[in-house]
């Protein structure tokens, strides 16, 4: 790939082949909230920065303004959350990506099947009765730990367990798919 | 075509015989923001990806111009680049990486905008991962006060996000 020679500032954003560069202001001597704000609006560096955040602080970050909105939406941080801590599933990555895109995307598998695995039992446990989808029936109820040493989040998924919240989550897909035109 | 570049400073001169049999190469970077000048092998250099890309297509001449980066930015990142080329031993690196990164805010975030523009990974993950450790595990309205950020959602529209990601409303 041959780069010309560089004369100014735009060359550099050449080289940038899958990212928007905004121009970032540069004000000198302007209020320094100004800069501040500036450059965490700017959504590839705020990418960047989500990237090493975890769930929980992602979710904060959607409530921040807008453009954190967005950007903690992004579906490639959600992929990153659920799958850092995957035991290997046996599939590509690839593969796996465009099944869970294609069934709600990562963000909505990790919000209804991951996240309440990893909360306290106390905060599910109502849950536990109904028979909706989004919640564990199957699953015995958890040891016994009192809330203020209740366990920091599941930090390793099995292949089991990660095989059947994608399963649920496809479960849920089907259920919500609109089946008026089936008249057979 | 290799061309030693030290060529043009005669201090270096007598010292670069010496290490002519490692045939080190020295790159001049100019911040055109403030046309301060930096010295750097080119080893250093080229941990930035753009600054190697350049040099890998023949496109480096005796002086890079370097656009949108502050001279005393540009100084840290030589430091850091320095010392990350030099030093193999994760420990050592990590703990020169929390000195290195005990910044304020702006400092920081200059940092970041130049390491981002220059693609010099390993500065941009650590200095990301300073930012997200400020804001981890922080409410939405925490995160807002320590970087100052304008809330410009509606109330529906925060509800709706909370909602979607079932976080409890503790928060």
């Amino acid at each position: 790939m041959k780069r010309s020679i560089i004369s100014g500032a735009d060359n550099f954003a050449d080289n940038f082949a899958d990212r928007k560069m905004k121009k970032i202001k540069a004000d000198d001597g302007d209020d320094e909230s100004d800069k501040i704000e500036s450059v965490l609006l700017d959504e590839n560096l705020l990418y960047e920065v989500l990237k090493h955040a975890d769930a929980r602080t992602l979710g904060s970050a959607a409530c921040v303004n807008k453009q954190w909105n967005k950007t903690a939406k992004d579906e490639r941080l959600w992929e990153l959350i659920c799958t850092k801590q995957w035991a290997n599933i046996g599939c590509g990555k690839q593969q796996l990506r465009s099944v869970v895109l294609a069934l709600g995307g990562f963000r909505r598998l990790h919000a209804l099947y991951l996240w309440p695995l990893a909360k306290p039992a106390a905060v599910t446990a109502p849950q536990a009765t109904t028979a909706t989808t989004s919640a564990w029936p199957c699953l015995p109820t958890p040891v016994k730990s009192s809330p203020a040493v209740a366990p920091a989040a599941k930090t390793r998924w099995g292949k089991d367990e990660v095989h059947l919240s994608l399963s649920l989550l496809s479960i849920r897909y089907y259920e919500k798919m609109n089946f008026s035109g089936r008249g057979k | 075509m290799k061309k030693l570049k030290f060529i043009g400073n005669p201090l270096l001169q007598s010292r670069e015989k010496i290490n002519m049999s490692s045939d080190k190469k020295w790159l001049t970077l100019k911040t055109t923001e403030d046309n301060e000048e930096f010295v750097v092998e080119e080893s250093v250099a080229i941990m930035s990806n753009v600054i190697k890309n350049m040099v890998e297509d023949g496109c480096a001449s005796s002086v890079i111009p370097v656009p949108r980066v502050k001279g005393n930015a540009m100084g840290k990142i030589i430091e850091f680049c320095k010392k990350h080329t030099e030093e193999s031993d994760e420990k050592v690196l990590k703990e020169f990486d929390a000195e290195f990164l005990n910044l304020g805010p702006d400092a920081l975030y200059d940092l970041m905008v130049s390491a981002n523009f220059l693609e010099i990974k390993v500065l941009l993950d650590s200095v990301t991962t300073k930012v997200a450790d400020m804001i981890k595990g922080k409410s939405s309205e925490e995160i807002r006060n320590i970087l100052k950020i304008e809330n410009d959602l509606s109330a529906e529209e925060i509800e709706e996000s909370r909602r979607e990601n079932c976080w409890t409303r503790q928060e």
